[in-house]
């Protein structure tokens, strides 16, 4: 017996001694929230849980658009962020969706939230959800073809605070806090963060002039939650203003010129017991922008200017109405919206002669109704097959006629032993935004009345296959646009419907393999094409990532490959952009970071309408990152 | 020696991959306060609480707070009984530091467990060696 002891009881205490400290790292990993909030019927989904963004040491929401499989990270002439399709110059904005939790980010203006919100400081997100393929009647919304959920940190997991301060080797500075507190009735979550992000500047020479372009960027945000009993009540407030990088000028030749944004929203959900879910909303934007350019801007039914103002004010007031009922095979969603959009647009325009100067206003608002349902049938335990319906009624209050528009999807979930299969056919649409019925450069404003939303069908399917350590995931997207709606200078109202419609085929593979709970790999590789086989970005790309844990360090390693492509006379080789972050764990509270970004100097370059070169969209840089927990 | 038995019978039990990592944690946490208990009799304040305490070998879920080995505490503290106190949140611990022997909890992003050193005294609880760094003096 006391050798049995001697041999055997040592290893039960080593055991217990390792037990407690490696549960708890378990249990945190085995709890993160994005177990609990992802929907899994909702698309094909991408998830950077909070451990990935730690671990990634991410600051803004362009850390994580630039790893998004299937995209390319886009900087726009006027210093936006937005995303490009595989072989297309840029993604309709209407059609992604950012979400904060359950608040839609879009302003009325654009339709979108990436003009205003497009580089989020992202400390106080605890994870991110993308959903491609979905429909948004899972979320509630208006419709959108990729789904973007941000969910914030809770103040119950939270409970305490948190500093943290980041730099850069080009004088960028950002600095965040929250502070987070329960009770049994009434908990919080407050959040604060300043930044102030400084770019690489380049140079285009016109006429022997030397013009510096800079996309230099500085603000604020704030964020605050208060939950009482199953009320939550959300505030925010973002305020960014920026350079207008090459602006809108012919020859690309800024001089001067910014914008002004800020969006201010409240929003007040409630959960009721018999699964009734309510939420209250407004909001209120702007987005300012002023661009300068002594050789001319270009508008219609006008003479070339060289100053051009214009102010977006929008309103928009939402309540939402849900009810689940669910039994032991079926589910059901019932839900409706109605939002008021309130939009205003104020431009001034001049020329550096005094020889032309014109003010230009318009205002309108849209009544929007909308009803849906969602039903999910678990035809038994590996099978559920989801049908949603959900149809939208637009009613402006002046010149745009009356507009009705019917979403539809279906899809199925199946399990077969270590393979899961997803298969969803979208029948949609994409919104058309109020900047595209009053064209800004279209002085005066003009209503066009004549132009429809555009039509979406998406199929997409997705074969995963998870076996021990590995997991592989296959999918396969075909897309047909119609109604698109173009640009053409040279017609009267700008902004028009195409009568061709073009299909979009994406292809993605991702591998996983996870060493143990701290160590993971990933690879992701894709590749998209048009039907008019116009290439104006890569048609593959690639994304390695490396997340490992050893002793005190986190440490972290990213490669995005993106294939060469011609656009417009230029020719831009492979890129390869690799990022790594080292995070140092001084104690449990406090720990010290680098993080390198496009360390090889080579990463994705853009092309762009009237410069001699590209311009990557990632500078390199080397960031220093501090934070203490309390 | 009692001690080292019961941690070498536990072993296997906690190993087991299929078992959810939150019941492991209150296997280890209520077996190591109290060992000597052939039946720990488990009350909780919380309904939702229940199926992990049955999930739990050795523990049996009881109605009646008073007749209760160990309390599972998550909305209110100050319950007068015998028992061993435990809570589930920090403000339940900072409120009830003179009389809660612990809890396991959500603090800066993280799951915590805490012990409070005067409190398992006065319940003559000795937890082992490989415990004695979640022991703290105070709060």
């Amino acid at each position: 017996m006391r050798f049995f002891l001697v041999f055997f009881i040592p290893l039960g205490l080593v055991y217990a001694q390792e037990n407690l400290s490696a549960l708890l790292d378990s249990y945190k990993h085995e709890s993160e929230l994005s177990k609990i909030t992802k929907q899994e019927e909702a698309g094909v989904l991408d998830i950077y849980t909070h451990h990935d963004l730690e671990v990634m040491q991410a600051k803004t929401f362009q850390d994580i658009l630039r790893i998004l499989p299937g995209f390319h990270l886009k900087r726009t002439p006027n210093n936006l962020t937005s995303l490009q399709k595989p072989t297309t110059p840029a993604i309709q904005l209407t059609s992604v969706r950012l979400y904060i939790n359950d608040h839609d980010m879009s302003s009325s203006s654009f339709g979108s939230a990436f003009l205003i919100w497009g580089e989020l400081p992202i400390e106080y997100i605890d994870h991110i959800e993308i959903y491609k393929g979905a429909s948004s009647i899972e979320f509630g919304n208006e419709t959108a073809s990729i789904i973007i959920k941000m969910y914030t940190k809770t103040p119950q997991r939270v409970e305490g605070g948190k500093i943290r301060f980041y730099g850069d080797n080009y004088g960028s500075k950002n600095a965040d806090a929250y502070f987070a507190s329960t009770s049994n009735e009434l908990s919080y979550f407050a959040y604060a963060n300043i930044n102030n992000i400084q770019r690489k500047k380049y140079y285009n020479i016109y006429n022997n002039e030397n013009y510096t372009l800079k996309s230099n960027q500085s603000g604020h945000n704030l964020y605050a939650n208060l939950q009482y009993k199953k009320w939550i009540l959300e505030l925010g407030s973002y305020y960014k203003k920026s350079d207008d990088f090459l602006g809108i000028g012919i020859n690309r030749t800024p001089e001067g010129g910014d914008l002004n944004a800020h969006h201010n929203y409240i929003h007040l959900s409630k959960k009721f017991s018999n699964k009734i879910k309510l939420q209250l909303s407004y909001d209120n934007a702007s987005y300012d922008r002023t661009y300068i350019d002594p050789n001319g801007i270009h508008i219609a039914n006008g003479p070339i200017i060289n100053n051009y103002n214009i102010d977006f004010n929008d309103e928009i007031f939402s309540i939402i109405l849900e009810k689940k009922i669910k039994s032991k095979k079926h589910s059901f969603l019932l839900g409706s919206f109605y939002k008021k959009k309130n939009f205003s647009e104020n431009g001034l325009f001049s020329d550096n002669q005094a020889t032309y100067s014109y003010a230009s206003n318009y205002s309108n608002s849209l009544n929007l109704y909308s009803v849906y349902a969602e039903y999910s049938y678990d035809y038994d335990i590996h099978t559920r097959l989801i049908a949603s319906l959900k149809e939208d009624f637009f009613r402006y209050e002046k010149t745009i006629p009356s507009d009705n528009e019917l979403a539809a999807k279906i899809g199925v979930i199946k399990r077969i032993n270590n393979f899961q299969i997803k298969a969803f056919v979208t029948d949609s649409y994409v919104p058309i935004a109020f900047y595209q019925l009053y064209n800004p450069d279209n002085i005066p404003y003009k209503t066009n009345p004549n132009l429809k939303n555009m039509h979406l069908l998406v199929g997409t399917f997705s074969l995963k296959y998870t076996k021990n350590k590995h997991s592989v995931k296959l999918i396969a997207a075909k897309s047909r646009l119609k109604d698109i709606v173009v640009y053409n200078r040279s017609l009267s109202y700008g902004y028009t419907n195409s009568s061709e419609h073009v299909d979009f085929t994406r292809f993605e593979v991702d591998y996983t393999y996870l060493f143990d709970l701290n160590n993971k790999f990933t690879f992701d590789t894709f590749y998209g094409n048009n039907s008019k086989n116009v290439i104006s970005s890569p048609e593959y790309g690639s994304i390695v990532q490396l997340f490992s844990k050893y002793k005190k360090f986190d440490i972290y390693n990213e490669l995005v490959y993106k294939s060469p492509y011609k656009y417009l006379a230029l020719s831009v080789g492979q890129s390869f952009n690799y990022t790594a972050s080292l995070k140092y764990h001084y104690s449990k509270d406090f720990s010290l970071g680098l993080r390198g970004e496009n360390i090889f100097n080579s990463a994705y370059k853009q092309i762009y309408h009237k410069m001699q070169y590209a311009i990557p969209v990632t500078d390199q840089k080397i960031w220093f990152n501090l934070e203490y927990l309390f | 020696m009692k001690k080292l038995l019961f941690f070498l019978l536990l072993a296997p039990l906690l190993l087991a991959s299929d078992i959810k990592t939150e019941q492991k944690i209150y296997t280890l946490i209520i077996h190591s306060l109290l060992p000597q208990k052939k039946e720990i009799k488990v009350w909780c304040d919380d309904k939702a609480k229940k199926e992990l305490i049955d999930s739990i070998p050795k523990v049996r879920y009881i109605l009646n707070p008073e007749n209760a080995d160990f309390l599972l505490l998550s909305k209110n503290q100050k319950i007068q009984t015998k028992g061993v106190k435990f809570v589930t949140n920090l403000k339940l611990l900072e409120a009830g530091k003179d009389s809660v022997v612990g809890g396991f909890f959500w603090q800066k992003g993280r799951p915590n467990i805490l012990f409070l050193k005067k409190n398992l005294q006065k319940h003559h609880i000795k937890l082992p060696k490989s415990m004695q760094e979640y022991i703290e003096e105070d709060i």
